[in-house]
This record gives C-alpha cells, structure tokens and sequence, in this order.
C-alpha cells in the first residue's frame, strides 16, 4: 500500500512537471513497477517440508480374495496403539474348511508368521479370533489345509485393528 | 532534471530488491524412530536353542515379542508350547542373558528393556523342556 501511494505521488509528480501528460503514459511504468516487483519475488517460500505418511488409527480391513489349493490369502495391517484386532472369516465358497490367522510379516508361510490360528469353515462364531497386541505391523488371513479344491475358493476376512 | 522519469523504476527497483530477502532453505528435520527386526529360525526338539544379534544405535528402549511358533511338519499353523526368550550380550559363542521370561507366542511384548545403551545385544529362544518336535518361531525385536 506504501508502495502505491508513494507511486502515485511521484507519477503525480512528474505529471505537475509536464513530463507526462496523459493517463495513457503513466499506466506502462505502473505496469513495468508490478512485473519487476512480480518477476524478482517468488519461491520465497523454499522451505522443503518432509512428506507426511498418513495417520495410522482405528480401523477395519476387509479382504476378499481367491485362494488356490496350497495357497495362503494374507493381508497386512498397522495397529496404532496397542489393543485388542479381532479377525473374522466372514465365509467361504464353495464352504471348505481352511486355516484362520493372524501373525507378523515375516518370511513364514504365506509371509506371515502365524501367532494364532483357527480351522474354520467362517460364517458363524465370527470373530474367530482375537488376540491382544502392541502397536506395529501384522497380518492376517487364510492359508490351505489341504482342502482347497482345484478351483480354488473365495474367503472374505474382516480384520477390526486399533 | 531530465532523468527524473527514472525515479519510478528505481523505486521499483528498490522496493523488489527489499522485499525479496529470506530466500534460505531448510533443510526438512529427518527423526529416526525405532526400528524392528525379525528373527525368524528353528529349534530343533529338546533342549534347543538360538540367538540373533541386534546393534542399538541410540540409546532407548527396547521391546521384544515371540510372535510365532509352529510346528514344522505344518508350516502355517501355530501352536501355543512356551519357550524360554531372553535379552542379553554376546559373549563368547552364546548370548549371556540379562533378564528372561518363559512365554508363548503373543502379539504383545512380553519382554521390554528401558534406556539401553548402545551397544550390541543379543535375542535367544530356547526350550525350558517343553518341545517334543522340532519348531519354527518367529521373534520381532523393536529398538532405538
């Protein structure tokens, strides 16, 4: 604001000194004063800033997949503070009795070392499992019992997590 | 004065010059926070047992859960036999133990260890005469 009162006045100035007679004449140095004040003032601002991983919390994982005969249908998730996960094999189909865990990512079966795991079919007594953690990363899902036909079966887990 | 038109663009000039300033970078604050390792391995029936070394870098706490025991002969499915899991420093061949539990496997720290030093430590798993059959186990150490 300083600034374009000062301007005016000294465009003022010179219009009294007959140096300048018309509006048409002040406008281009009015013009040629904001494009130096735009060209020489940018990136202020460099300050770099990390990126923000997103906040982990509450919350609830669903998992529908297709496992095949031998394999393992394994989903990962954070807890953000310690607390209770509850996983639920929700059903399968065609109905087959697999295995139900939950673990840590690691270089087990399935890439998931099993803590805990159930043989169920889903459906009722969901959740089938339920166990006390501390924050951190886990996993959880189905593996083959040797039941899985050759077509395979589709399983749906719920995994509720702090 | 015949150069008085100039006195706008100088005073442009000016005021760009004084209002550009602060142009420093930072550089982003990078904070390390604890770190996890997994020590994955088998016993192989009675009396067995194994350690994994891990280097604290600052000091801090450190906590560690027996995650996963299963029986070899089917991989993917836990079982809940308790082993012996300590926290030491090498010494020699083996990890002298500084304190200790007995515990199966669990989701939760069951051993935690405050404003360790930096140093080298060590994890072992052993069996407190319980195993019959050989076992895999998983162990994740968190520390500074």
């Amino acid at each position: 604001m300083r600034f374009i009162l000062q301007f005016q006045k000294v465009s003022q100035g010179f219009h009294n000194k007959g140096f300048f007679t018309g509006r048409m004449t002040r406008l281009p140095l009015l013009g040629l004063a904001i494009a130096l004040l735009c060209t020489a003032c940018g990136n202020d601002t460099s300050t770099p800033t990390a990126p923000t991983p997103p906040p982990a919390g509450p919350g609830t994982e669903t998992m529908n997949a297709v496992m095949a005969p031998g394999g393992t249908a394994v989903r990962t998730f954070t807890a953000s503070a310690a607390g209770t996960v509850t996983v639920a094999l929700n059903g399968t189909s065609p109905t087959t009795v697999v295995g139900l865990g939950i673990g840590i990512p690691g270089g087990a079966f399935g890439g998931c070392d099993m803590t805990a795991t159930v043989n169920t079919s889903g459906g009722p007594g969901a959740p089938q499992i339920t166990a006390p953690v501390g924050a951190g990363d886990f996993c959880a899902g189905t593996f083959d019992l040797g039941t899985v036909a050759s077509g395979g079966v589709v399983v749906s887990v719920t995994i509720v997590h702090p | 004065m015949r150069h008085a038109f100039l006195r706008p663009i100088v005073l442009a000039l000016a005021l760009a010059m004084t209002a550009c300033g602060n142009d420093t970078s930072t550089t982003p604050t990078t904070t390390t926070g604890p770190t996890s390792e997994i020590f994955e391995g088998q016993l192989q029936g009675p009396g067995g047992s194994q350690f994994f070394s891990f280097t604290v870098g600052t000091a801090g706490n450190a906590s560690i859960t027996l995650a996963s025991v299963t029986t070899a002969a089917t991989p993917g499915t836990s079982i809940n036999v308790p082993l012996g899991l300590g926290l030491g420093q090498p010494l020699g061949t083996d990890c002298n133990l500084t304190q200790q539990t007995t515990t199966g496997p669990g989701l939760a720290p069951q051993l935690t260890a405050s404003n360790l030093s930096p140093a080298i430590y060590c994890v072992k798993v052993f069996d407190v005469g319980n195993l019959a059959v050989p076992v895999n186990f998983a162990v994740r150490i968190t520390h500074t």
